[in-house]
């Protein structure tokens, strides 16, 4: 399963979301700055707990989470996804 | 003749070489915004030009780039999308990369005015 924590407005966000959908992978994403409230804060802290920072983006496939647009790294951990 | 004038989108005040009048544009030395001078006695005030969003957002980031002697990489168009994306959802021009719209964020943002462009080779 692979989740993506993105910024609606952030061009690498975009850049890992287009290279995703160009490849047709399945993903869940979070737009955590159009997150309301609870939901908002509690994807700030899985960021947060994933990465130790909270900058965006940041691409979770299995276990591996993989900070801004490094298309190496997620082409990858794509590979090697179980 | 130098004058002081305070900007509101940095919150500092800069020195502008020469005289002003009111209804004159000045660009502030450190952010690259455009101001419209109101008055000039007893002491000179000055608001942000209103122009459209994506003028305003364009004009300011390449006087800041010129004001600094940075250059544009091949981001500049997705950058200008997401700060008008900010402009609107949020009411200001707020880095695009960054979850918290707060005064420093707003391009270009007090990391970049303090030049930390030198030491990551591009803005945040």
């Amino acid at each position: 399963m692979i989740k993506v924590y993105s910024l609606s407005t952030c061009p690498w966000c975009k850049k890992v979301k287009k290279y995703l959908d160009d490849n047709n992978v399945e993903y869940e994403v979070v737009e955590v700055d159009l997150a309301k409230g609870e939901e908002q804060k509690k994807a700030l802290e899985e960021v947060e707990s994933l990465t130790g920072k909270r900058s965006f983006p940041v691409t979770v496939i299995d276990d591996k989470a993989i900070s801004g647009f490094k298309q190496e790294e997620i082409e990858g951990a794509l590979k090697d996804e179980k | 003749m130098k004058n002081k004038i305070y900007c509101e989108v940095c919150l500092l005040s800069f020195i502008h070489k020469g005289e002003v009048e009111s209804g004159q544009v000045v660009v502030c030395t450190i952010c690259g915004a455009e101001l419209e001078i109101n008055s000039v006695e007893p002491e000179i005030t000055a608001a942000r030009l209103t122009q459209d969003p994506e003028t305003e957002i364009r004009n300011r980031s390449e006087n800041f780039a010129r004001l600094r002697g940075y250059t544009f990489n091949e981001d500049k168009e997705l950058v200008i999308e997401g700060l008008l994306e900010k402009n609107e959802m949020f009411g200001d021009f707020y880095c695009p990369c960054r979850i918290e719209n707060i005064p420093e964020n707003v391009c270009p943002c007090l990391p970049t005015r303090m030049n930390e462009v030198r030491k990551w080779g591009h803005c945040y």
